[in-house]
C-alpha cells in the first residue's frame, strides 16, 4: 500500500468519525453551551466582549484543540473578574451577594456543559489515554469508540449539569455560614476553609486509597516495597560492599586467567587462525 | 549476502521486539510510560490548573459568578477522581479465559506455519461497572497477527465480558507464551488513566512443520518378498528369507540351510548363508548451544530486516527427517546437546515417540542465546547491560506495571541527580561525562572535606601559636587564613559547575539509572536475591546483565547481543561442546546395531582446534560400519559458500564509495571468514569419508534421506 493510499484512508476515517451522530451530539451540545454562555455573559452587561470566549470555544471545537476548554475559562475569568464589583470600586461584604441570580446557574451550567462535551469530544476524535511519548502517531485504538455512546451516557450527562451547579450552591451557602475565627478577616477566613475543606478531603481519600493498595498487594509487591525500603535506609553501606566485592571478583578472574596462560595461547591461535 | 551483515549485528536495538515498543536507535532518549499508577493526564492538569485559577479569582475578587463557576468545575473534577477510584480496584480482579482454536476445537499445542484463532474473554465478579477500558492482549513474539484486533474497548459489567478475537500465524518452532492482558482505564473525559496488567500466563509449544516433502524417497520394489515396514534387507548374513550366498558347510551350521542339489553336484556339503533383515536407524545430534541460537539478521533491506537462528532450520531439518521417517516405520534417535551436557532419546517408532522427540526441539527452540563466556567466569566478555537496558523496561513496563510503582519501587531523587551510580565493574570504559555523572558523590566528600581542612588548619595554627608562644608561625597563619577558605570556595564552585554539566548533559543518563534501578529490584525479587541482591545488581554489571537476559529469555522476549567483545573476541564460540558430541557419539556407536545414520547438525565453525575428540568419534563410527553425515548451520542471510567448480554469487555492482565503506568491508571480511572456516571443517571431514552440508540450502534433507535409502536398497554400507 502506498502512502497516498495510506493518507486517503486516514482521511475517509477521520471524516467517518467526524459525521458519527456520538460525535455529532456531542458537537452541538458544546455549541449550544457556548450559546448559553453568551446570553448569560451579554446580561451583565459586557456587550461584544461576550463574544470572545464562545470565538475561543468555537475555534477549539472546530480544530478539536485539547486547550480550548481551559482557554475559555481564562478568558472567562478575565472578563468576569473585571466585572466584579471590586473592578468597578465597590467594596461590598459577601453577605451583599450571598444568593446566586439564576444567571448565575445558567453560566454554570453552560459552561460545564461546554467543557464536559468538548473533552468528551475530544475523547472520541483525538484520545482518551495519554499519548506514548516513544510512538510517532497516535494509535486509532488510544481514541474512543464512538459507537460505544448511548443514549444513556447523554441522559446522564443533561442530570449531571443541574446537579454539579446545585451541590454547588449548596457549598456557598455553607461557606457563608460560619462566623470568621480569631477576629480574621471574611475573605480570608473563607478561603481558608475551602483550603482546608479540599485539603482535607484530599489527605482522607489518600489515605484509603493507599490503604486499599496496600491491603490488595501481591506478594511480590511486598516483597519489592520491603526491599526497597531496606535498601533505601542502607543503600551507602550495600554499595560499598557490593563494589568491592565485584572488585574482588575482577580480580580474581584477572588472576585465573594470567596463572593459565594456556587459555590466551589457545584463544589466541584460534582467532588467528581464522 | 544482502546488505550489511556485520553492521546490522551490531544494532543490538534493531530487533523486533524492540520495534514493537519503539526504543529507536538511541537508548535512553525517550521516556517510557507505564508505570502502574493513579495519573493526572496533562488534559487532567490543565483543567484542574484552570479551575484553581478561577476559584481563587472568584474568592480573591469577590466575584459570586467565578466563585460559584470554579466550585461547580471543581466538585465534578472530584467526583469524577472519586469515580475513577472507587470502580479501580476491580479492574485488579479481572479475569481472563483464553482458547486457542484451529479450524475444529480449542488446542493445547501450536504447529509452525499454521494459523489459529486466539480467543479471549474479560469478566469480573463485582457490582460496579468499571470504568472505560481499552483491553490489549499481549501478543507471544513468536506469533504473528493475521487479522482481528488484539483490542477492545468498553466497560466491563459482571455480566458483560470483553471479547478478543483475533487470528495468528506461528512462527518457528518454540514457545508461544501468553503473558496475559494490559488493562488502560481512563475517565471518559480523558482526566485520569491508569495502566494495569492482569496475569494469565499460557504457554504453548510450537512444534516444528511436519509438512510433506516433495523429496520423497522413491522405493523400486526388488524382491518378491514383501517385508514388514520398518524392516530393510542387509547384505550381511542373519536369519532373514533372501539367499545371499553359498559357502561350504562347517560343523555347526543348521542342517535345514544345507543346499542339498548344490552339495550333490559338486560332490562335498554346501550351506546356504541368508541375508540379514535389521531394521534402519537414524540418529539426529542436533546442537542447541549458544553459538546456533544467536539470533542473526537477515532481509533485502533495513525495513525489511528480519531475524532468524541458524537452530531454527536445524529443528526444521530434523522434524522433516522425524516426519519422513516415521512414514516409513524407520526408527529415528534424537540427541540434544549443548556446551554442557546432552539429551539422548533412543531411535524408536511410533506417533508417542515422535510427539516427545518434536516437544523436545520446541522446548530446545524457545531457549535464547546467551554467550558461553560469560556463564563460565563473567569474565570482561560480559555484555554490557546498557545493550538490553531499554528493552528489558519496556517490556517490565508493559507486563510488570505494578512492579515499577514508585511506591513499592523508588528511585529517589538525590540518588539520581546527587549521587550517581558507580557500576564498578564496567569502570575502565568510562568516558569523561560518565565518569563524572557515577563520581558524583566523590565530588561532594571533596567539598566537604576541603571545607573541613579550611576550618581546622588555621585554627590548628592558631593554637600552636598560643601554646608555643611564639610568632615564627606568623606567616604561615596568615598564609592558611587567605588560602584555605579560597580553596574551599574554588572547590565548591568547581563542583557547583560540574554538577550543572552532569544536569544539563546527564538526562539520558539519569533516566538509565533510573531504569536500571526499578529493574533490578524487580530482577532481585523475581530471581529470590532480595534484600541484598538490588544492591549487587546495582555495582555488578555483569550479574546484571546475565539476569536481564534470563529475564527477557524467560518471557521469550527475542533480543539480538553484540557477537564480539571490544576485545574482538567471539563471545558464542562454544568449544566445550565438541566433547560432549563425541562422548554422545561413541555411547550411541556402543548401543548401535548393524547399520546406523549418526547426522551431525552442528556448528563445528572455527573450533579447528577442539575437533580432535569429535573426529576420533567419528573415526570409531565409521570402523563400525555406520555412516556419518555432517550438516553445519549458517546464519540466515548470510551468503551460502560456494561449492567447487561453482561461481560465487555476485551482490551486484558496488559504487567505489560503497566498496570503500567500513560496514561493507567488514562485511566481506566476515563472510570470508566463515566461508574459510567452512572450507576447513569441510576438508577435514572429508578426508574421513563424512559428507559435510551448509544448512543453508535446501539440500540437507534430501541427503539425509538418500543416504537412508542407500542403507536400506543397496544393503552393505561400506560396500
Amino acid at each position: 500500500m502506498t502512502l497516498s493510499e495510506n493518507q486517503d484512508q486516514r482521511s475517509e476515517a477521520s471524516q467517518e468519525l467526524r459525521s458519527h451522530p456520538a460525535v455529532r451530539n456531542y458537537m452541538l451540545l458544546c455549541l449550544a453551551a457556548l450559546f448559553l454562555l453568551v446570553v448569560c455573559l451579554a446580561e451583565r452587561g459586557l456587550e461584544w466582549w461576550c463574544l470572545v470566549p464562545a470565538l475561543i470555544g468555537c475555534l477549539a471545537l472546530l480544530t478539536y484543540w485539547s486547550h480550548g476548554p481551559p482557554l475559555v475559562l481564562w478568558s472567562l475569568a478575565g472578563l468576569l473578574s473585571m466585572s466584579g464589583p471590586r473592578s468597578r470600586g465597590l467594596h461590598v461584604g459577601w453577605w451583599r451577594f450571598r444568593m446566586p441570580t439564576l444567571m448565575d446557574l445558567m453560566l454554570c451550567v453552560a459552561v460545564l456543559a461546554y467543557v464536559l462535551g468538548h473533552y468528551r469530544l475530544l475523547s472520541l476524535v483525538r484520545h482518551i489515554f495519554p499519548l506514548d511519548p516513544r510512538r510517532r502517531r497516535v494509535d486509532p485504538a488510544q481514541r474512543r469508540s464512538a459507537a460505544l455512546v448511548t443514549g444513556w451516557e447523554m441522559a446522564l450527562l443533561g442530570a449531571a449539569l443541574p446537579v454539579w451547579t446545585g451541590l454547588a450552591v449548596v457549598t456557598w451557602v455553607w461557606m457563608m455560614d460560619y462566623a470568621p475565627l480569631l477576629d480574621m478577616p471574611l475573605e480570608l477566613w473563607r478561603v481558608l476553609r475551602l483550603v482546608w475543606a479540599i485539603l482535607a478531603v484530599l489527605a482522607v481519600t489518600g489515605i484509603m486509597a493507599s490503604y486499599l493498595r496496600q491491603t490488595t498487594a501481591t506478594p511480590e509487591e511486598s516483597l519489592l516495597y520491603l526491599q526497597d525500603q531496606c535498601w533505601r535506609q542502607t543503600h551507602r553501606a550495600q554499595s560499598m560492599f557490593n563494589r568491592w566485592l565485584t572488585w574482588a571478583r575482577l580480580r580474581a578472574q584477572r588472576r585465573t586467567c594470567v596463572s593459565r596462560p594456556s587459555l590466551r595461547i589457545r584463544e589466541v591461535r584460534t582467532r588467528g587462525q581464522s | 549476502m544482502t546488505g550489511s551483515y556485520l553492521s546490522r549485528s551490531r544494532e543490538a536495538n534493531q530487533f523486533c521486539a524492540e520495534k514493537r515498543f519503539e526504543i529507536g536507535t538511541i537508548p535512553f532518549r525517550k521516556n517510557i510510560p507505564g508505570a502502574e499508577k493513579i495519573m493526572l493526564t496533562s488534559r487532567g492538569c490543565w483543567f484542574l490548573f484552570s479551575v484553581l485559577v478561577i476559584l481563587s479569582l472568584g474568592l480573591l475578587r469577590l466575584s459570586l459568578p467565578l466563585t460559584l463557576l470554579g466550585l461547580t468545575l471543581l466538585l465534578w473534577f472530584a467526583a469524577q477522581w472519586l469515580g475513577f477510584l472507587v470502580r479501580l480496584p476491580g479492574m485488579r480482579r479481572l479475569r481472563v479465559e483464553r482458547e486457542v482454536w484451529d479450524d475444529r476445537s480449542a488446542v493445547a499445542t501450536l504447529w509452525a506455519g499454521q494459523t489459529f484463532e486466539v480467543r479471549v474473554r474479560l469478566s469480573h465478579d463485582g457490582r460496579l461497572p468499571s470504568p472505560h477500558v481499552l483491553a490489549t492482549d499481549c501478543l507471544p513474539f513468536a506469533v504473528e497477527q493475521l487479522n482481528g484486533s488484539i483490542h477492545v474497548q468498553g466497560i466491563v459489567q459482571a455480566k458483560k465480558p470483553l471479547e478478543i478475537t483475533y487470528r495468528i500465524r506461528c512462527g518457528p518452532a518454540g514457545l508461544a507464551r501468553f503473558e496475559g492482558v494490559r488493562i488502560q482505564s481512563a475517565d471518559w473525559q480523558g482526566f485520569f488513566y491508569h495502566v494495569h496488567f492482569v496475569h494469565a500466563v499460557v504457554i504453548l509449544p510450537i512444534l516444528p512443520a511436519l509438512t510433506p516433502r516433495a523429496v520423497q524417497p522413491t522405493s523400486l520394489k526388488r524382491h518378491n518378498l514383501l517385508l514388514p515396514p520398518g524392516i530393510h534387507r542387509f547384505r550381511r548374513p542373519g536369519s532373514g528369507s533372501e539367499l545371499l550366498d553359498l559357502r561350504d558347510y562347517l560343523p555347526g551350521d543348521p542342517p535345514k540351510t544345507i543346499a542339498w542339489k548344490v552339495s550333490a553336484r559338486r560332490g562335498r556339503l554346501i550351506t546356504k548363508e541368508f541375508e540379514s533383515e535389521v531394521p534402519v536407524r537414524c540418529t539426529l545430534f542436533v546442537d542447541t548451544s549458544s553459538s546456533v541460537r544467536v539470533p542473526t539478521p537477515a532481509g533485502a533491506s533495513s525495513r525489511q530486516i528480519r531475524y532468524g537462528k541458524a537452530l531454527d532450520r536445524l529443528i526444521d531439518i530434523a522434524a522433516g527427517v522425524l516426519q519422513t521417517n516415521a512414514s516409513i516405520r524407520d526408527l529415528t534417535g534424537l540427541c540434544l546437546f549443548d556446551e554442557y551436557g546432552a539429551q539422548y532419546v533412543a531411535p524408536d517408532r511410533g506417533s508417542v515417540h515422535r510427539t516427545k522427540c518434536l516437544w523436545l526441539l520446541a522446548a530446545v527452540a524457545a531457549r535464547s542465546a546467551i554467550p558461553s563466556s560469560s556463564f563460565e567466569s563473567r569474565e570482561g566478555g560480559g555484555i554490557d547491560p546498557d545493550h538490553l537496558l531499554p528493552l528489558a523496561y519496556s517490556f517490565a513496563a508493559e507486563v510488570y506495571p505494578e512492579l515499577l510503582r514508585s511506591a513499592v519501587n523508588s528511585v529517589p531523587w538525590a540518588m539520581t541527580w546527587l549521587e550517581g551510580f558507580s557500576g564498578y565493574s564496567r569502570r575502565l570504559h568510562l568516558g569523561l561525562l560518565e565518569l563524572l555523572h557515577r563520581r558524583k558523590s566523590t565530588l561532594r566528600t571533596l567539598c566537604w572535606w576541603t571545607s573541613f581542612w579550611a576550618l581546622i588548619l588555621p585554627l590548628c595554627l592558631l593554637l600552636m601559636r598560643a601554646l608555643m608562644r611564639t610568632q615564627a608561625l606568623d606567616h604561615w597563619l596568615l598564609l592558611v587564613v587567605f588560602v584555605a577558605p579560597l580553596t574551599a570556595l574554588a572547590t565548591w564552585a568547581g563542583t557547583l559547575f560540574l554538577f550543572g554539566v552532569d544536569a544539563v548533559a546527564g538526562g539520558g543518563k539519569r533516566r538509565r539509572d533510573r531504569w536500571r534501578k526499578q529493574l533490578a529490584a524487580l530482577l532481585s525479587a523475581r530471581y529470590g536475591l532480595a534484600p541484598g541482591g538490588l544492591a549487587m545488581l546495582l555495582e555488578d554489571d555483569d550479574a546484571f546483565s546475565l539476569l536481564v537476559q534470563r529475564f527477557l529469555s524467560e518471557h521469550q522476549v527475542p533480543y539480538t547481543l553484540p557477537l564480539y567483545s571490544p576485545e574482538g573476541r567471539y563471545l558464542f564460540a562454544a568449544p566445550q561442546k565438541v566433547p560432549v558430541l563425541a562422548n554422545a557419539l561413541v555411547r550411541a556407536v556402543g548401543k548401535g546395531r548393524d547399520n546406523e545414520l549418526f547426522v551431525l547438525l552442528a556448528d563445528l565453525l572455527e573450533l579447528d582446534d577442539a575437533l580432535d575428540p569429535l573426529l576420533r568419534a567419528v573415526q570409531v563410527a565409521l570402523g563400525r560400519h555406520h555412516q556419518v553425515v555432517l550438516i553445519c548451520p549458517w546464519p540466515p542471510g548470510l551468503e551460502r559458500p560456494h561449492t567447487q567448480g561453482e561461481r560465487p554469487v555476485s551482490t551486484g555492482r558496488l559504487t567505489p564509495a560503497a566498496r570503500l565503506d567500513p560496514g561493507h568491508l567488514e562485511d566481506q571480511v566476515t563472510i570470508q571468514r566463515f566461508h574459510r572456516a567452512y572450507q576447513r571443517l569441510r576438508r577435514m571431514f572429508t578426508r574421513l569419508g563424512v559428507a559435510v552440508l551448509c544448512a543453508a540450502e535446501e539440500e540437507p534433507i534430501p541427503l539425509i534421506l538418500s543416504r537412508l535409502e542407500r542403507l536400506r536398497n543397496l544393503g552393505r554400507p561400506y560396500s
